[in-house]
């Protein structure tokens, strides 16, 4: 066990709670981990810590090298999951020994892409912005993509053929195209399906999608399996929405259930609400 | 997880005016509750709270353990049991089990080494619930 010095433990280099708060602050990706039992030592203090940002070394101790281990090895893994959640893990160590360590999830937004600054695009937008999600709208047009028609949203006005240097799809930017335009929509397609985007839906009927990716085949253009399951099309929860606002509802709520891993449809009856169905 | 930021910007306030605060984790939860695990409340000695760990029947009895927390400066981990607590349980809150890690913040962070941990009914509880 390390002795910290006073000085040290003002230090966010240093200290794992001062690192972990600062990571709260800028929204950055990391696992605070803290001790809460460990039998057949029940005299260790609690709160022991130890800390693991996505980029960059752990920092910490939780009082034992085999613990400090797996419970690396575990934050490393929430740390790949798509929407991993915090929970109380149970380690079971060498000697019969068992711990039990809160592993706290701090996540940055999710960012919201949308491909089109129409006029549905406008609630949409709203709902994200409400849920959380920081929010981009993509379009070439400047009498429509606005900061008036999008408040709290990020603009980013360009033609089609800059997309691809001017616009940054991460693993955790979900993607919905709706230009209303088949040139545009085709860029956008491929642009996100190339991406890590984990979501990518697309507005519209399915012969109308499928005609944009027969047609980006004759351009040479061609997804894998792997890719194509990231694609949503028809896009949105099956809740026969047909006003703009109703769809932006059917959009947003699928996003949700899809980042969760959940299947949408209705809770009544369900004996459990928090659990996942889908993998 | 805007919240997270929020609790952080709140901490960085409360240390900037000098205030000793307590942090609240739900850790645990067991059938029903309003919130999952890593919900945070922030209670400072002026009383003043940010954030959310239940839909209102937790707080005022976490407040009160705050103010214990802020006073010794040792961590407290405290179970409540919804479906049995006669006080807490008053058709307010979902039949579950939350536990809730109440935690000094000294900004330094971390709780003193060496603090002995108190365990509110906690250890081997598990196996009857």
């Amino acid at each position: 066990m390390s002795v910290r010095k006073e000085n040290e433990r003002q230090d966010p280099d240093r200290d794992p709670f001062a690192a972990w708060t600062e990571c709260l602050k800028k929204e950055r990706a990391a696992v605070l981990n803290t001790l809460l039992a460990f039998s057949p030592f029940p005299g260790l203090p609690t709160g022991m810590r130890l800390f693991v940002p996505e980029n960059g070394e752990p920092l910490g101790d939780l009082g034992d090298e085999d613990l400090n281990r797996l419970v690396v090895e575990r934050a490393r893994e929430k740390l790949e999951a798509l929407y991993p959640k915090s929970e109380t893990c149970r380690f079971s160590l060498p000697g019969g020994r068992e711990a039990e360590v809160f592993v706290d999830v701090n996540l940055p937004p999710s960012e919201l892409m949308i491909f089109g600054a129409g006029h549905d695009a406008i609630p949409l937008v709203k709902l994200a912005v409400q849920a959380g999600f920081k929010t981009t709208v993509v379009d070439p047009r400047p009498a429509y993509a606005t900061e008036d028609r999008f408040p709290g949203a990020r603009i980013i006005l360009a033609d089609s053929g800059l997309w691809e240097e001017r616009v940054i799809i991460g693993r955790r930017t979900y993607v919905v195209v709706m230009n209303h335009h088949l040139e545009r929509d085709r860029v956008a397609i491929r642009l996100a399906l190339n991406s890590p985007a984990p979501y990518v839906g697309v507005l519209g009927p399915r012969s109308r999608c499928q005609r944009m990716l027969e047609a980006l085949e004759k351009e040479g253009v061609t997804f894998g399996e792997e890719k194509l399951t990231r694609m949503y099309n028809p896009v949105g929860l099956d809740i026969g929405a047909e006003t703009p606002e109703e769809v932006a509802i059917s959009i947003l709520s699928e996003i949700l259930a899809f980042r969760k891993g959940h299947a949408g449809g209705f809770l009544r009856g369900r004996d459990s609400i928090h659990q996942p169905v889908r993998k | 997880m805007k919240e997270n930021r929020e609790i952080a910007l709140a901490m960085e306030e409360g240390k900037r005016a000098g205030r000793k605060m307590a942090l609240a984790t739900v850790v645990r939860v067991k059938g029903s509750a309003y919130r999952r695990e890593g919900a945070k409340l922030l209670i400072d000695e002026e009383g003043k709270m940010t954030g959310v760990i239940s839909g209102g029947c937790l707080e005022p009895d976490v407040a009160e353990v705050a103010k214990q927390v802020m006073a010794d400066g040792k961590p407290v981990l405290k179970r409540y049991d919804l479906d049995e607590d006669l006080v807490w349980g008053l058709g307010l809150g979902c039949p579950g089990t939350v536990d809730v890690l109440i935690e000094p913040v000294s900004w330094s962070g971390t709780n003193d080494a060496g603090a002995p941990p108190s365990f509110d009914g906690f250890a081997g509880k598990e196996a009857s619930s």
